[in-house]
């Protein structure tokens, strides 16, 4: 999957440029909105990762002319404009999601594997990790063929874990990816070890093998080995 | 009380001094002039009479008894005021009368008295009150209809600023639109207020530029320190130190508590700006349900039980500061505690 990176903090840039790498991604790079603009006229692309800030023009035109020319990719904007009217003004031009500079790496993974799945497969395809099998549209989850039983916070989980296999993620990302901005007003994030053990617990009765490991003192991490 | 009002109030309280001070002048004035008149007119009439007692001729006999009169027996002399009953009218009319001592060649001495009636002079002044009361309520009728021309007409740009005023919105990026006065005094505030307006409107603008620049510059660094410190726990070296993993986490997540504190200030900045003029109108019951469900793990994990009673209530502008309430009672809300939410 090819992904257009439009950014023009350099040291942003090629930490982005290696955790996207690192995820299998094809990464393609544009500092500014000339490099960005001839990128999306030749190119085309699964994903655009659009900063709207640039050094020589708005992100926001950028996305008025991949609607102009009715691209398909899918366009994930990040940006450290957070006002309302800024995520008002991306979304309403097309974008499919709206990212708050700063993010966690891993949340930015998950929201681009959303939007490549839905803009591939108009949603209906699945996600394959070792023995579990899972439809996200119908939230549905099997373990080696046998559906298994989750609350929402534990599917959020799971499907967290497997939009970022081999990654560490740590337990403020979690925490925020299952409670949103609310998770400030926690000093402790002892409930992600419940709904952790739960999980385990649950793929581990359906003959599951416990790929999710713990990170001691950091998150836990879904491997692959 | 108007301004108008107020003035009016002072030129008539002014003119109503004014007109009674002149009045009580003018009476005065003029009740002195007639009785000096009428007392120059007895002197005439007793030089006269004086004059015919000295060519010899006797004195003229009395027509009128009201006018004179002639008496053997000693009267005081000189000016003196009295009272006589006119028979027509059958009334007592003032009188001036002038007593003097005459007597004719061949002639008993006698003292004659010669009388005017004062009735002319009263009359007289009677119809000057009733002029200056005539005069004083046209001027003071002249002066109301003035002020309210005055009111209708020069003020009405003053009145055209202050309804501006009143409709002004800072939030609307617009400075005041107000119309040119041929009046100078109108014209120099109208002309104030526009520059006021346009300072103001720039200074706003200016101060959410800078929140907006604030929270970019400030923010751009914070997600290059995040992401970099991500990529460093994803390091498989990182396993060797156990020491070392733990350390960097809590480093990233005070990276992030940093950065969501930033957040949380630039919106209550722009809260506190009035940057959010808009209101939306949200449907209250579901945005708890929301919140509540978000925040579920975290009530379950202080031991909380939330119970809602959520009236189907019509949409209501909720504010931005909704989530940080929220945070704010679960921080502070012990362990083990019930909370109700109603709407």
């Amino acid at each position: 999957m090819k992904i257009l990176l439009v950014e023009d903090e350099a040291a942003l840039r090629s930490t982005l440029i290696e955790a996207l790498r690192q995820g299998g991604y094809v990464v393609e790079v544009a500092a500014d909105f000339a490099q960005a603009l001839e990128k999306i006229k030749l190119y085309h692309y699964d994903c655009v990762l659009l900063d709207l800030t640039l050094p020589d023009g708005n992100g926001l035109d950028l996305l008025r002319v991949l609607k102009a020319d009715n691209s398909p990719a899918g366009v994930l904007v990040i940006s450290a404009r957070d006002a309302l009217d800024d995520r008002v003004a991306g979304l309403d031009l097309g974008a499919d999601d709206y990212l708050a500079k700063p993010f966690h790496l891993s949340e930015l993974n998950a929201r681009l594997r959303a939007i490549i799945r839905r803009r591939r497969f108009q949603g209906q395809n699945h996600v394959v990790f070792r023995d579990l099998l899972v439809w996200p549209d119908q939230a549905e989850v099997l373990v080696r063929g046998e559906a298994l039983t989750l609350t929402r916070k534990e599917y959020d989980l799971l499907l967290y874990l497997l939009a970022n296999p081999g990654r560490v993620l740590t337990k403020e990302a979690i925490a925020e990816h299952l409670c949103g901005d609310s998770v400030d007003a926690t000093d402790s994030f002892d409930f992600i070890y419940t709904h952790l053990k739960n999980l385990r617990k649950k793929l581990q009765e359906k003959g599951a093998d416990n790929y999710i490991r713990t990170m001691y003192g950091v998150g836990y991490k879904l491997s692959a080995e | 009380m108007k301004l108008l009002a107020a003035t009016n109030r002072y030129y008539v309280l002014l003119s109503l001094g004014v007109f009674a001070l002149g009045s009580g002048v003018l009476y005065v004035g003029i009740e002195r002039a007639v009785r000096n008149e009428v007392g120059e007119q007895l002197q005439n009439h007793r030089l006269e009479i004086e004059a015919r007692l000295a060519a010899g001729r006797p004195l003229p006999e009395p027509v009128y008894r009201q006018q004179y009169s002639v008496s053997h027996q000693p009267r005081p002399l000189g000016f003196s005021d009295t009272l006589l009953l006119d028979p027509t009218e059958g009334s007592m009319v003032p009188h001036r009368q002038l007593t003097f001592w005459a007597a004719g060649a061949g002639q008993a001495p006698a003292w004659v008295t010669l009388r005017k009636s004062m009735v002319e002079t009263d009359e007289l002044l009677l119809a000057t009150v009733s002029s200056m009361l005539v005069v004083l309520a046209l001027l003071l009728g002249s002066v109301v209809l003035l002020h309210r021309y005055l009111s209708q007409r020069l003020w009405g740009t003053f009145r055209h600023t202050l309804a501006a005023l009143r409709r002004y919105d800072l939030q609307q990026h617009q400075p005041l639109s107000l119309p040119t006065s041929r009046i100078e005094e109108f014209a120099e505030l109208n002309q104030a207020l526009t520059h006021l307006s346009q300072r103001l409107v720039a200074d706003y603008e200016s101060l959410r530029e800078f929140t907006a620049n604030a929270a970019h510059e400030t923010q751009t660094p914070l997600a290059i320190m995040q992401a970099q410190l991500e990529q460093l726990l994803q390091l498989p070296t990182l396993t060797d130190d156990p020491a070392a993993a733990p350390l960097l986490a809590d480093l990233y997540g005070a990276t992030r508590r940093l950065s969501r504190l930033h957040q949380a200030l630039a919106l209550l900045s722009r809260i506190e700006n009035g940057q959010f003029g808009a209101a939306v109108p949200l449907d209250l019951a579901a945005l708890v349900r929301e919140k509540a469900e978000q925040l579920a793990p975290l009530l379950d994990a202080r031991g909380l039980a939330l119970h809602l009673h959520l009236a189907p209530t019509p949409p209501a502008a909720c504010t931005l500061a909704w989530p940080i309430r929220c945070c704010t009672t679960y921080c502070t809300t012990p362990f083990g505690t019930t909370c109700r939410v109603a709407t």
